[in-house]
Order: structure tokens, then C-alpha cells, then sequence
């Protein structure tokens, strides 16, 4: 993309660190995501996902680096980057004893001016909270409304989420992930561009939502590109081999294995080349080129940084 | 700012709940437990020489020394329950300052304190039983409440478990008043010598200990 048509990034991570004792949970990570776009945060559990979200919104210091949240230097201006930023949490934070409309209220009169009631209200009859019933009592999807709905009251610049549906049943999924549209959606046609980053291990979620996706691995960002252009350019390449020979992997190969006779090789930044690069150089009856799923492209990213050797399947 | 404080000294009381419903309690069982002492001593004794306001007075005393190991778990019930729970993640992304979350605190501790000490007072105003010459008594008692919440306000501060925190401070306390007693008898001390010793440590103590609690909470990143 070119560098004049990049809009700003509403979040920016520059060299990202974060230690924990000897144990490094995030690895010089650097990340820029435009305003107005919806990123995907995906890794394995104990990737790193959750402690970078943390820091981002000021509730954990770096070990190193920087972070810059809708202009906000990171932690150094969390008070300021609080009216600009909403955080839904893995599991939601709210006092367990308050009611819905007291939470509501209690974050209302601290946020005072930039808390928009009305719209509150409206994404309160969207997501069909129970106003009276106690926060300890919301089932795990009404909990995680809540947190979105308390999230973007003060209608935020940017709102991270992390792993917001894990754990939930597919309608409770559906609900939630339709009240998160439906908040994003109406930002944008009010003009304000909201972003989005949310972290999740349902990858159709990340599918269905996001403009861009970053995959964490072991604390350290294996790729972070839009959607579109990432499904389009990860192919998975299926050659049937004339014999159970080895076999030369062409540039590009995230991650390959073999089940007998048969060879599958996922590449990045596809090209024609790379399946002329496996003719010419293996014994191949015949190649097919097979398109990804979002799934499918992470697992291939994951095991090849697991297991650079080609993975024997066995049949 | 004036809503946003009153919304959370209306939180903080309900966090607080637990160690002004055991001040209450404590306090009332000392009255409760005077009344069928005076009842059975009534019975038991012919001639009984005291009046119901020498119980009322022990009771009072009784609720005195309660409220005053009560600033323990006033002090360790501010920021522990609140991060244990995760609720402190919640509270840190809200606007209001770390500054006025900590003000809410101490003045709803506060209050609560006051309010009980007061009552317990009142009763032993009633019975007669203050007198101008016991400064040094009173003066030890507030100076041991400030040790005991200004010890466990900032151990709160970093750890999760207010029933911990209090229990360090009153550990504390004792080993203060158990040392600076063991030096005036050492020492030969006189009259009440220990006492000041004690009040005077505990007041440095406590303030030092509740300022640098304060200094860590507003600084640290992680709520």
C-alpha cells in the first residue's frame, strides 16, 4: 500500500516488549493499525494476546518500547487516552453486586459529559440487557454486553477487545457479535471512524469482522496484513508425488507435510512460480491449488513456526 | 467531579461493608454481653455494689479497643478485594484520577471509623468515665489506629488479600507496643514513658507507611 494513502494508525506498537521475570510474553512487537479499520488479534493461548491488549490500555507497563493509543502515548498518558479508549474484557470487570442500570449509572456519572446516554440506551434495547438483574447473575454472553455497552458509552476512538465470545454458545455468539457490528457499523456512519481490535480464538468471528489480521505467535508477530489481501496471496499447493521421494519446497513455504504419496504446501505471497518451482524441481503426477480459510492459513502459520521440517502425517 | 466522587464513596461503602458490619457487630456484642453480666451479677449478689453504668462503661471500652483493630480492616479492605476481584481493572479505565479513587477511600474509612469511635465515646461520656487527665490513653489509642490502617492501607496497596493485610498490620501493632514496652522496663522508664514511646512510633509509622502506599498506588502502572 502506498505510504500516502495509509490512513494515521490509531493504535501504533513500536518494538513492544513485555518480561515477566525470564519469561519474555511479548517480543519486540511492532504493529500499526490505520483508524477507522477492524483488526483481528489472533494467536494460540499464551501467545502474548491478552498482556499486549493489557498494555495497551494502560492496565500493565512495558518492559520496553513504545505504544500510542488514539494519540495517546501509553502509559504515560492513560488518564487522557481513558475518554478515548473502551476495553471489553476477556471476562467482564464490573462490581459483580451492581445492577445493570447501576453500572450504567456509576459509569455515567463518572465519564459525566462524554458519556452518551442516549445511544447508550438504544445499544441497551440491541443487546437485550435486563436493567434490574445484578451483574453476578448475567449468564457469560449477557456479561459480555455489558462490558461492550459500558465500553462504548463514551463512544471511544478506538475499542479493544479481548476474546470477548470465548466460551459462549453459538447464539450467544451471534448476539454479541451482531451488537459489535451493529456499534462499529453505526460509528462509521456517523462519520467518526471507531477502530477495532479484538483478539479471539473463534477465527470465523475474526472472518466476519475484521479488515486486517495480526497473528501472534510465542510473543512475537508473525504477520500482521489485511484480511483480504492475507487469504488471497496464503494458498495451499496439493501435489500428488510420482513416488515417496524427498522433496524441495519452493520460496515462500510457510509450512508443508506429506501423507504418502501426497505433498501439501502452504505458501505465502502466492504466485504461479512457486507451483512451477514444485514442478520443476520434484517428481509430480499432478498439482492442484487450493484456496484457504482464515483457520486453515493460521494453524499452517502456527505449525510451520512450530515445526520447520515437513511434517510426515502418518495415514 | 462532585458525582463522580459521590458515585464512588457510594461503592466504597458498599466495599467497605463487610468490616463496618463486623465493627457494628463486635461493638454491639460488647454491650450485649454487659447486659447479661450485669443481669447475672444482679441476681447473684444480695447487696450488689455497682451500677449498670459500670458495664455500660466496660462495654464502651470494649468497643473502643474493637474499632481501633477495626482501622486494620478498614485499611486492608481498600485496594485488595478490588484487584482480587479484577474489579480494579474496571475502575483504572474510568476518568476519575487515581488521586480521587484513593480520597474516596479514605474518607468513606474514615468516616466509618469516626463514626463508631464517636458512639462508643458518647456512652463512655454518659458513665462518667472520661476524664481530662487520660490524654496519653486516648492519644495511644488514635496513634495505634493510624499504625494499624496506615499499615495495612498500603500492604493492600500490593497484595490481594485484605484479611492479610490487616492481619500484618495488627502483627505489627502488637510487636510495636510489645518491644517499646520490654524497652521502658529495660530502660526504666518513667511513668508513661513507654506509652508516648509507642504513640509516637506508631503515628511516625502509620504515616510513613500510609503515604508511601498512597505514592505507590498513584504511580504503578498496573491498578
Amino acid at each position: 500500500m502506498n505510504a500516502d494513502h495509509t490512513p494515521p494508525a490509531a493504535i501504533e506498537l513500536i518494538n513492544l516488549t513485555r518480561r515477566f521475570g525470564r519469561t519474555v510474553a511479548v517480543d519486540d512487537v511492532t504493529l500499526g493499525i490505520p483508524a477507522g479499520t477492524t483488526c483481528g488479534f489472533i494467536g494460540l493461548n499464551g501467545a502474548g494476546n491478552t498482556t499486549t491488549l493489557r498494555m495497551l490500555v494502560g492496565l500493565l507497563a512495558p518492559t520496553a518500547g513504545a505504544i500510542r493509543v488514539a494519540g495517546c502515548p501509553m502509559p504515560a498518558e492513560h488518564q487522557l487516552a481513558k475518554l478515548r479508549i473502551g476495553y471489553v474484557p476477556d471476562r467482564p470487570t464490573v462490581y459483580s453486586w451492581m445492577r445493570v442500570r447501576e453500572a450504567v449509572a456509576f459509569c455515567r456519572s463518572l465519564y459525566g459529559p462524554a458519556w452518551n446516554q442516549p445511544r447508550c440506551d438504544e445499544v441497551m434495547k440491541t443487546l437485550r440487557l435486563p436493567p434490574d438483574r445484578r451483574v453476578k447473575h448475567l449468564s457469560k454472553g449477557e456479561g459480555a454486553k455489558l462490558s461492550l455497552l459500558l465500553a462504548i458509552g463514551h463512544d471511544p476512538e478506538v475499542l479493544i477487545l479481548d476474546e470477548p465470545t470465548g466460551g459462549f454458545d453459538v447464539l450467544a455468539r451471534d448476539e454479541f457479535l451482531e451488537g459489535l457490528l451493529n456499534v462499529t457499523t453505526t460509528q462509521r456512519d456517523t462519520g467518526r471512524a471507531r477502530t477495532v481490535l479484538f483478539s479471539s480464538h473463534a477465527l470465523g468471528d475474526v472472518q466476519r469482522l475484521a479488515d486486517s489480521v495480526a497473528i501472534l505467535h510465542q510473543g512475537k508477530l508473525l504477520l500482521h496484513r489485511p484480511l483480504e489481501q492475507f487469504l488471497e496471496t496464503t494458498k495451499r499447493i496439493r501435489s500428488v508425488l510420482e513416488e515417496s521421494t524427498a522433496t524441495v519446497a519452493p520460496p515462500g513455504t510457510v509450512h508443508q507435510r506429506i501423507s504418502g504419496r501426497e505433498w501439501i504446501v502452504t505458501v505465502k505471497d502466492f504466485s504461479p512460480d512457486q507451483v512451477e518451482f514444485i514442478r520443476s524441481k520434484n517428481h509430480v503426477q499432478r498439482i492442484d491449488v487450493m484456496n484457504v480459510t482464515l483457520d486453515e492459513a493460521f494453524r499452517d502459520y502456527v505449525r510451520g513456526e512450530e515445526s520447520p521440517e515437513t511434517e510426515a502425517v502418518m495415514s | 467531579m462532585k458525582a463522580g466522587i459521590v458515585s464512588l464513596m457510594r461503592k466504597d461503602w458498599r466495599l467497605y461493608r463487610l468490616p463496618v458490619i463486623a465493627c457494628a457487630m463486635l461493638g454491639a456484642l460488647g454491650y450485649v454481653v454487659s447486659r447479661i453480666t450485669y443481669l447475672i451479677d444482679l441476681r447473684r449478689h444480695y447487696n450488689f455494689p455497682f451500677l449498670w453504668d459500670y458495664y455500660l462503661a466496660r462495654a464502651a471500652w470494649f468497643g473502643v479497643f474493637v474499632t481501633t483493630i477495626m482501622a486494620a480492616a478498614f485499611g486492608g479492605a481498600a485496594f485488595a478485594a478490588e484487584r482480587r476481584e479484577r474489579w480494579a481493572d474496571f475502575l483504572n479505565l474510568l476518568p476519575p484520577h487515581r488521586a480521587v479513587v484513593a480520597l474516596s477511600k479514605l474518607l468513606v474509612a474514615a468516616v466509618s471509623l469516626i463514626v463508631a469511635l464517636q458512639l462508643h465515646i458518647a456512652v463512655l461520656w454518659f458513665t462518667g468515665e472520661l476524664r481530662g487527665n487520660n490524654w496519653i490513653g486516648y492519644m495511644v489509642i488514635g496513634c495505634a489506629m493510624i499504625m494499624l490502617f496506615g499499615t495495612s492501607w498500603m500492604l493492600s496497596t500490593a497484595i490481594s488479600s485484605a484479611a492479610v493485610s490487616a492481619s500484618i498490620a495488627i502483627l505489627f501493632t502488637v510487636g510495636a507496643a510489645v518491644i517499646v514496652n520490654s524497652l521502658g522496663t529495660t530502660y526504666g522508664w518513667q511513668d508513661d514513658g513507654a506509652a508516648i514511646v509507642f504513640a509516637a512510633v506508631s503515628a511516625i509509622t502509620g504515616t510513613v507507611r500510609f503515604v508511601a502506599g498512597t505514592i505507590y498506588y498513584l504511580y504503578r502502572v498496573q491498578p
